[in-house]
């Protein structure tokens, strides 16, 4: 028995051995699975990079030639006499002669070519293409707008070995791991001797990793610093060299490794950390550059060039001399690049985008066409029609606009604004602050419209015969239809103006002509106008519906207005002009269409009613800011008990609409020509926009009306107006005042009497 | 007498001419480059030009049945025939 047990043990021994090398085994061929899964596969989710629209240059286009020079900056280009690259410009008179970068636009790549401009008066006059004596005018590359990104925010401009300054692979082995290129991954002794520093210092001073193991840190695993991690990082280091060569594990590190933050983005690898900091491609970086990124490596936010200055001069000295130590550079190469100031610029602009409202409409429209994962992690390059003018007009007409009406910055605001003819969306704020990405009011508060959708009752009125002079009592329904409809609606003033005619009652947005004009036409009869216009959502079919009952948001509203303004055409709003891939190959355009057009006579009288709304209604107090010969078409609007406020409307070239209300619901006393007015007439007045001229369509006249009767009136008649009407529904009888027969007697006195009776 | 009252209605009837709409200055350019490259076969660069001439003059019916043409050449023709009715509705003379 006794002599047994040994053998036992032994036995024990020997199965545990084997359990415990299998169990290695296992995890090692797990660790190579995961390390070469990752590795082979794609290695980063390319965050998708947004464009503004590109700036197009042709004689007659509205910039001057100082913002055509911040827009160069703004994209790169360079300050160079005589031009000599791509991505230069230079000054030349009263003009300026550009050498364009070559650009994968998303319906092809356009060459580089020098151009000559010349200005007068403001305006560009002149636009001559280098051996192009046809060209219609150039594009100019457009502003990166931001990033539409996954979960982890990771942003990285990736870069190929090739390409890569030598000199900066050269810094960073020198700083990073001298023995990169001989070892198989880990360094035993350089562990041990930092062990021992570390050891004798009490703390971590010293870190023994190579490149692969910081790679491998970066890649797969956690920041924890614990032994078991440390272990596992090691094999995984020794795995990764052992399945790749050194020149693409260098490739991957230079593009994985973390140099920096950007708000809520995180800036990763040398290509997109040269851009960040200096603005440049960094092939473009001088030895001092070069040297700072290899300095952030150690620690991006405590050598922070921007927060800590003097901290990051010092780190990136200590690389230059280790550099010359080294012998990539000589003595004189030094002396200049410690003498080099840090060179960064001025922080871009802040986090994932500074159009976070835009940006998200650009993603719900891109999502019908790719997945989500796509948009996140392909790289894809996104061609917008964001205007930065525009968006800055409107951000300022939002910020004054809220200020003049709402002191105590209770209230939150909305502002669309598009191009008529094309539908093309050109600025969108959502909210009060225009750079906070959270909830886009824009897309995403629907509030009850209030008189804004009454437009869509009118035109289906005069889509069915009535006039713009048909007159509509405007008195309060008889009991018993206000019984049966359960709803008592009152005017705004709480009046009852008797019969007006059918444009006053819109002009001055008169609820109870509206309520019966909408019981003579029926409320299926709006549904169906609305969904011709673009609005598309499920409405509630009730009579409240007449005034607005309905929750619609701003860009719904858009969409209904964009149709009136296009003569009818149903254009829908559009933020994005085309896709490519990540390497600049075209994937998707999004070419102009309009949809089938509204009754084009209906269209151009409901126009019209609509520039009265703010010649002579309730629009009339954006003279203040936009010249009454603009004739511009707008609607107020206001939900019941005052807690939002709109004004929709367009002029020659655009298409814009304002919204402010509460994010709580709870203000009170607004109203749409006081509060959501004041914002939409200062942005369209910075915008300078063209006078909207409608052209009447054929079967249109023009006829003197005495507006009491809606019937013809001549120079007798002091209060005539002059209306267009649909040919056959002139009215052919007089008014008293232009020798009409008057009405008799007892018609006069019933009218009388009906004015006043409920 | 009768004659002056016929010219008399025939300025009342009238209506207020609408304002020539001048075509901005490059339109043409944008139209002319846009035809040409229809002509040659190049689509896209025939849709991005007519395009940008609807942008830079989008009154001008030119640019429209320009445009027009480029989707008749492509087989849209619903596209063709609801960007031709938005040219005539510019001028006016729709059939």
């Amino acid at each position: 028995m006794k002599a047994g047990v040994p053998r036992h043990w032994r036995r024990g021994v020997a199965v545990l051995a084997l359990l415990a090398v299998t169990a290695l085994g296992g995890w090692v061929a797990w660790l190579d699975q995961q390390v070469q899964s990752a590795f082979e596969g794609r290695r980063w989710a390319l965050p998708a990079q947004v464009y503004a629209r590109p700036l197009t240059l042709y004689p007659g286009a509205p910039i001057s030639r100082k913002d055509l020079e911040t827009h160069l900056e703004a994209v790169g280009y360079r300050r160079a006499a005589g031009i000599p690259r791509p991505g230069t410009f230079e000054r030349l008179g009263s003009g300026l002669r550009l050498h364009t970068r070559a650009f994968a636009f998303w319906d092809g790549v356009d060459a580089p070519r020098r151009v000559v401009l010349a200005w007068s008066g403001g305006r560009l006059e002149r636009v001559s293409v280098q051996g192009e004596p046809e060209a219609p005018g150039v594009r100019i590359e457009p502003r990166h707008i931001g990033g539409i990104f996954p979960a982890a925010r990771e942003d990285r401009l990736l870069v190929r070995l090739q390409d890569v300054p030598p000199e900066l692979v050269g810094a960073l082995v020198a700083v990073e791991d001298r023995e990169f290129f001989r070892h198989h991954g880990v360094r035993p002794l350089a562990i041990v001797r930092a062990a021992w520093a570390n050891l004798r210092a009490g703390r971590v001073v010293q870190g023994g990793s190579t490149l692969t193991q910081q790679l491998v840190k970066n890649f797969y695993l956690d920041r924890r610093r614990t032994l078991g991690r440390k272990l596992k990082e090691a094999v995984m280091a020794l795995l990764l060299e052992a399945h790749y060569d050194k020149p693409a594990i260098l490739e991957a590190y230079l593009n994985e490794i973390y140099l920096g933050q950007d708000g809520a983005r995180a800036i990763h690898g040398f290509g997109l950390a040269a851009r960040f900091y200096f603005g440049r491609d960094l092939a473009d970086l001088d030895t001092a550059r070069l040297a700072l990124l290899v300095a952030l490596v150690k620690g991006p936010s405590y050598y922070d060039p921007r927060r800590h200055p003097e901290r990051a001069r010092a780190r990136r000295d200590w690389v230059i001399e280790r550099m010359r130590a080294d012998g990539l550079i000589d003595d004189h190469q030094a002396l200049v690049a410690r003498n080099a100031p840090l060179g960064v610029v001025a922080r871009p602009r802040r986090g994932l985008t500074p159009y976070p409202a835009f940006v998200d409409l650009v993603r719900r429209q891109l999502r019908r066409d790719y997945r989500e994962s796509d948009l996140t992690g392909e790289g894809l390059r996104i061609f917008t029609t964001l205007d930065p003018t525009v968006q800055a007009a409107a951000e300022v007409g939002v910020r004054e606009g809220l200020a003049a009406v709402d002191p105590q910055g209770h209230l939150q605001a909305a502002l669309l604004v598009s191009d008529r003819a094309t539908g093309e969306v050109l600025a969108v704020v959502g909210g009060r602050d225009p750079r906070y990405p959270g909830f886009n009011r824009a897309l995403d508060a629907r509030r009850p419209v209030g008189s804004l959708i009454k437009p869509a009752l009118y035109l289906a009125a005069l889509e069915a015969g009535y006039t713009l002079a048909t007159p509509l009592r405007d008195a309060p329904l008889p009991p018993a239809e206000a019984r049966a409809v359960g709803w008592s609606p009152r005017n705004y003033d709480g009046r009852a103006h008797g019969d007006v005619p059918l444009y006053r009652a819109l002009a001055h947005s008169y609820n109870l002509a509206t309520v019966r004009l909408g019981m003579e036409l029926g409320v299926d009869r709006l549904v169906e106008t609305l969904r011709r216009l673009g609005v598309h959502r499920e409405l509630p079919a009730y009579p409240a519906l007449f005034l607005g009952a309905a929750n619609l948001s701003p860009l719904e509203i858009l969409q209904m207005y964009q149709t009136l303004a296009a003569e009818g055409f149903p254009t829908p709003p559009k933020a994005v002009l085309g896709v490519t891939d990540r390497a600049g190959r075209p994937l998707a355009r999004y070419p102009l269409a309009v949809g089938d057009p509204l009754e084009a006579k209906a269209v151009f009288l409901v126009t019209h009613a609509l520039q009265a709304v703010v010649r002579e209604g309730t629009g009339r107090a954006l003279a203040r800011w936009l010249d009454p010969s603009l004739a511009v078409a707008g609607k107020t609007g206001t939900s019941n008990d005052g807690r939002d406020a709109w004004f929709a409307g367009f002029t020659g070239d655009k298409v814009a609409v304002a919204w402010v209300g509460g994010d709580d619901n709870q203000a009170t006393g607004l109203t749409g020509a006081r509060h959501a007015l004041p914002l939409w007439g200062r942005t369209l007045a910075a915008l300078h926009p063209q006078p909207l001229e409608p052209v009447p369509p054929p079967g249109v006249e023009w006829v003197w009306v005495d507006p009491a009767g809606g019937l013809r009136a001549d120079r007798r008649c002091p209060e005539r107006v002059r209306l267009p009407f649909a040919q056959g529904t002139v009215p052919s009888d007089y008014a008293p005042c232009a020798g009409g027969a008057r009405p008799a007697l007892w018609r006069r006195g019933w009218n009388w009497l009906r004015e006043r009776l409920p | 007498m009768i004659v002056v009252l016929a010219l008399w209605l025939a300025a009342c009837a009238g209506g207020p001419t609408p304002r020539t709409t001048v075509p901005a200055e490059g339109a043409g350019r944008w139209i002319e480059a846009g035809r040409s490259a229809l002509e040659r076969g190049e689509m896209v660069r025939a849709e991005r030009w007519l395009e940008q001439a609807v942008r830079v003059a989008p009154r001008d019916p030119r640019a429209w049945r320009a445009l027009a043409d480029l989707r008749q050449a492509q087989g849209r023709w619903e596209e063709a025939r609801r960007l031709r009715l938005r040219a005539c509705r510019l001028v006016g003379d729709c059939p």
